[in-house]
Formats: structure tokens, C-alpha cells, sequence
């Protein structure tokens, strides 16, 4: 398995083995990690364990990964040059981002 | 694409890339609320690597200079775009306004929606005449806002997000509010307020 360059500069890693409520997330954590790892799954853009996403609403490149869908237990990550950087590991929060698309096209450019 | 060291010479003089180097390393050792995003056609959505579109022999190229102050030429913006998709999407804060809007009026805010999001790809300096912040957010003391308030028409006006996402390859405007009267300001705080709480613990105006 090819992988991407994951930096964890924050001490994301140390504090999720710290903050995570059971044995379970921790083994899911590292799962996550792996998907975000994978060369494979960027090349598809398909993320089905984290269902990694884009944050709407900030100028950094902000993403959100899934640790547990039951929990909400989620992860930050922002993309410098190429590069996934952990930023935050977030408890369960009540709403969820609903969006709708109402227009989908490519770009134009003349 | 010609030689890049040919082309960088060309269209960049070393007074510019001197001021942008500059401009990076300031960026390096500032306070968060002191760095620098846009400096004259240069843009970064982090503060540590600029872009910045330029035209050789009526051809637009993508120009960067990274964190290590390296400049090198991305691409051709023809290339960089062939594969990147608008969305425009609808947040449920704003669903029943827009939709209690006339087809018509419907239909002109998705094409200036559209509009906007094809400008911030093609000429981000024009896109920061248009896009207006009458206040900015600080988010979980990381990162900065993306929200912006544009005019539709003499009446009209919409709060949105435009956010570039080079993973899924696409650029995204994401409707929050639509308006006619009243405060810019107030609503665009409480539009921003109410679509933060959701996803960052610490929502700081500064």
C-alpha cells in the first residue's frame, strides 16, 4: 500500500490515546489513520470508514474525518503543500453540517 | 510549457518574488492575527505558500512559492481547472428563504453564485474586490474565515462560503443566507455565529 504523508505535529496521536473513552476508539483511531494513510483512497477521493470531508468556512484547507459515526468522536485535519496535518480530535457534537447541492458543473475557463 | 526557470524569469521580476519572500518569512515569526493571506496578485489560503496566476505569451500560468521560499510554476491554469468541478450548495439555514424566492430571483443568485466561485479560481484579486467581510472570525484560534457577502442585485444580497478543496478536486459556494434590508453587519454575525457553532468549539470575532 502506497501512503500519503500524515504530520502529526500537534500531539494529536498522544492525546487521542489519552482522551478516548474505551479500547474500541482506540483501535477505530487507528484505522482512521490508516485510511488517511492509504494512497489508494485519494486517488478514488473515496473515504468510506472516516467519509473524510471538507470543513466549510475556513480559508486553511480544513477536513473532518469520522473516528466513530455512533459517537462523534472526529478528527481535524488541514492540508499544507500536499501534506495531511492532525490538528484536533473532537468529541461527539449534536448537528451535523446539512447541505444541500443545487448545481454541480465543471469549471469554465476560455 | 516552456522552461520554467524561463518562464518564472519572464513574467516575475526579482523585486516581486524578493517582497513575497519577505512576506513569508514575516508570516513565519507573526502572531496569528498579523499574518498576511493576500499581498497585491500573491493569495494563500494558509500563509505559508503564495499563488499567483500570471500570463506568458497569452497562455495563464499558476506561479507558487512555498514555505521554503522556492518558486516553481504549477501548471497551466487550463490544465489545473480540466478536472475541477463548481458546486454550489444550499446550507438548511437559508432553505426556506431561497426557496420562497421567485424562480427568477432563484436563478440569478445560483448564476452569480457561480459566478463568484469561477471568478475565485480564475482571478482571486478580482474575486476580493466583489467579496465582501464586514467582520472576521477567528475559528478554534486556527484558522480564518471564508465567509463572504456579495451583492446580487440593488436589493439583494447573499452570505456565503467559498471554500477551494484540492482533495476532491472542486470549489465549493455554500448558500447561508439571503437578505434585503436591514444590517449587513448584524446579519453577517449572526449568519457566521449560528454556522460556526456547528463545527469549531471557539468562534472569536477579531
Amino acid at each position: 500500500m502506497q501512503t500519503k504523508t500524515l504530520v502529526d505535529g500537534h500531539g494529536i496521536i498522544n492525546e487521542a490515546c489519552r482522551i478516548l473513552p474505551d479500547d474500541s476508539h482506540k483501535i477505530k483511531f487507528m484505522e482512521a489513520l490508516g485510511e488517511l494513510e492509504d494512497s489508494e483512497c485519494h486517488k478514488s477521493r473515496t473515504f468510506p470508514k472516516t467519509r473524510m470531508h471538507p470543513v466549510r468556512g475556513a480559508k486553511q484547507k480544513v477536513y473532518r474525518a469520522d473516528i466513530d459515526k455512533i459517537s462523534g468522536w472526529r478528527l481535524h485535519l488541514q492540508l499544507i503543500e500536499g501534506k495531511l496535518y492532525l490538528r484536533d480530535i473532537i468529541e461527539g457534537q449534536k448537528h451535523d453540517d446539512v447541505l444541500k447541492v443545487i448545481k454541480r458543473k465543471k469549471i469554465r475557463y476560455k | 510549457m516552456a522552461n520554467e526557470q524561463e518562464l518564472i524569469s519572464k513574467v516575475i521580476s526579482d523585486g516581486e518574488l524578493s517582497e513575497m519572500i519577505k512576506v513569508i518569512k514575516n508570516n513565519k515569526i507573526s502572531k496569528w492575527n498579523e499574518v498576511v493571506y493576500d499581498h497585491k496578485e500573491w493569495h494563500s489560503s494558509d500563509g505559508n505558500s503564495f499563488q499567483t496566476l500570471k500570463t506568458a505569451d497569452d497562455t495563464a500560468y499558476l506561479f507558487e512559492i512555498n514555505s521554503d521560499c522556492e518558486i516553481s510554476v504549477l501548471g497551466r491554469l487550463y490544465d489545473l481547472m480540466a478536472d475541477l468541478d463548481l458546486v454550489i450548495e444550499l446550507d438548511d439555514g437559508c432553505e426556506h428563504a431561497f426557496r420562497k424566492l421567485s424562480e427568477k430571483e432563484r436563478d440569478e443568485i445560483i448564476k452569480k453564485a457561480e459566478y463568484y466561485g469561477e471568478l475565485f479560481v480564475t482571478d482571486r484579486t478580482a474575486f476580493l474586490k466583489d467579496a465582501h467581510q464586514p467582520v472576521r472570525f477567528r475559528l478554534d484560534d486556527k484558522f480564518d474565515s471564508s465567509l463572504y457577502c456579495f451583492g446580487i442585485n440593488q436589493g439583494t444580497r447573499i452570505i456565503a462560503s467559498v471554500d477551494d478543496d484540492p482533495i476532491f478536486k472542486s470549489v465549493t459556494v455554500t448558500l447561508l443566507s439571503v437578505f434585503r434590508n436591514g444590517d449587513t453587519e448584524e446579519k453577517f454575525k449572526s449568519v457566521a455565529r449560528s454556522f460556526y457553532r456547528r463545527q469549531f468549539a471557539d468562534v472569536k470575532q477579531i
